[in-house]
């Protein structure tokens, strides 16, 4: 936490203008690749990422298969260009885990069953990042599995919430999240009330963890409505690709 | 009892569809005791009490008695390996094709190569076994050796069929072509020259595009108006991707 770096103001303003409880400018498109299965693409501030999705198909090798359930495989990946400093295409220890706690955020809205011996991808490649990409690529990727047909329980929508200058904060970006004293990522299910996923970095009292889920929940009921949106526009209307 | 959708709406996952006492119907779940939620993206439907979502994209399930058509993937000694665009491979052996073949003399090869369509009907399918194609119960079943096969979202198959096959009767009719639509979203369009086929094409993709609308069949029964006035040049971009000549 450097001193020289004032995040938040004393009536409570960003570095970007936007209030404590306000999420990043958000768009969301459904549908924009052709050869996958289910496809989006998602902007939350700065943050750039494409989601594809392939499967329901057959496991290879065979006996990765499953008798009784899918088995859903998530690639959660950095393109080189996504951040300042070039960063190596091999898949760092941190995209590997990134990869494994968003499968666990998506595995729990998902039929799993109906699908057996078969594998389900999930392709998340972060085209240009600025904090947040784990949860905008759970937010995407649940999005991409909706457009591709495979059932589930309901959507997955998540955001972070963090400590800025000594305030619980929504929706952090870049220069927040580097600076900030905590960030915490949350996933749910809106409509069921369930949080899928809960990760924690740095410090929180218990009271503004509890400010902190409260404050996600405002802003993923925002994000809910906004992948709802996406998914309908898929069916009312002219597709472009990106 | 309550409805919180009207019929044909478009729903998404984890979209309350109703409370009260309902019958679950295809995509949807019941929480707890009276909450009914969507669970694919598709347009809302209640009849006769009971709740269901059409699904406006998927992947193909196969199912027991479904006529397919499936593209020849690998060649063994007495069986084909057969995609039908399903999550799982079929297969269809030598036995179950329609003419009578001795795979120990005979190369099976000779009658279906990789890369060739076959249209047959799904002969057993189940948790635990992949799916095994028959073509020898109807005379239409067999190598694709004519015509155009595209590919179309399964989803749309219904509304490509027609309600008892109205719509495809009526494309038939009209158009002097005859279109096959297979259950795993494959049709086979054969006509007697390209303009006739060219046309069945586009009147097949226009269908699956607008499957979700309503009027359907007045729009498609006002385009094969205008196709077949004088002076109308109809053409099928080339880089429909799916589509393979045969």
């Amino acid at each position: 936490m450097s001193e020289s770096v004032v995040l938040i103001t004393q009536d409570g303003v960003r570095l970007d203008g936007r209030r404590i409880d306000e999420l990043r400018p958000v768009k969301m498109q459904v549908g924009v690749l052709k050869n996958c299965s289910g496809s989006a693409y998602i902007e939350q501030g700065k943050t750039k990422i494409l989601v594809a999705v392939q499967g329901p198909r057959e496991a290879h090798p065979k006996h990765i298969a499953l008798p009784g359930r899918a088995i859903l495989r998530t690639r959660y990946h950095m393109a080189p260009f996504s951040t300042d400093e070039r960063k190596s295409p091999a898949p760092s220890r941190r995209e590997v885990e990134l990869s494994k706690v968003i499968r666990e955020a998506l595995e729990p809205a998902l039929f799993l069953e109906e699908y057996p011996k078969t594998v389900i991808d999930v392709f998340i490649e972060v085209l240009q990042a600025d904090a947040g990409t784990r949860s905008a690529g759970i937010t995407a990727a649940s999005i991409a599995l909706a457009e591709a047909g495979i059932p589930m329980r309901d959507l997955v929508t998540a955001v972070a919430v963090g400590k800025v200058g000594g305030k619980v904060v929504l929706d952090l970006n870049e220069a927040e999240d580097e600076h900030g004293e905590a960030d915490m990522p949350i996933a749910m299910m809106p409509s069921l009330n369930k949080i899928t996923l809960l990760q924690l970095n740095g410090r929180l009292t218990r009271q503004e963890l509890e400010e902190g889920v409260n404050l996600v929940k405002k802003g993923i009921k925002e994000l809910y409505s906004l992948q709802k949106q996406a998914l309908r526009a898929r069916f009312s209307g002219a597709q472009v690709e990106v | 009892m309550t409805v919180y959708f009207k019929h044909r709406d478009i729903v998404t996952p984890g979209d309350l569809l109703a409370r009260g006492r309902f019958r679950v119907g295809a995509n949807v779940v019941k929480v707890g005791e009276d909450s009914y939620y969507a669970t694919v993206l598709g347009s809302f439907e209640l009849q006769n009490g009971v709740l269901s979502v059409r699904a406006l994209r998927g992947p193909y399930m196969p199912r027991k008695g479904d006529r397919v058509i499936g593209m020849v993937v690998d060649i063994s000694m007495g069986s084909w390996s057969v995609d039908i665009r399903s999550p799982y491979e079929a297969t269809l052996p030598a036995g179950r094709f329609p003419v009578r073949i001795n795979p120990v003399l005979d190369d099976i090869r000779k009658y279906l190569k990789v890369g060739d369509y076959v249209y047959a009907e799904i002969a057993e399918f189940d948790r635990f076994r992949a799916p095994v194609l028959d073509a020898t119960a109807s005379r239409e079943f067999g190598p694709i050796k004519q015509g155009v096969v595209v590919a179309i979202e399964p989803t749309r198959v219904p509304r490509v069929i027609g309600r008892n096959g109205s719509m495809i009767k009526l494309l038939n009719k009209e158009l002097n072509a005859n279109i096959v639509v297979a259950q795993n979203g494959y049709v086979w369009v054969r006509g007697n020259d390209s303009t006739a086929i060219n046309r069945a094409v586009r009147i097949v993709k226009m269908i699956e595009a607008e499957a979700h609308t309503q009027g359907l069949t007045s729009r498609v029964e006002e385009m094969l108006k205008t196709l077949k006035s004088p002076g109308v040049q109809p053409s099928v971009s080339g880089e429909e991707g799916n589509s393979g000549g045969v």
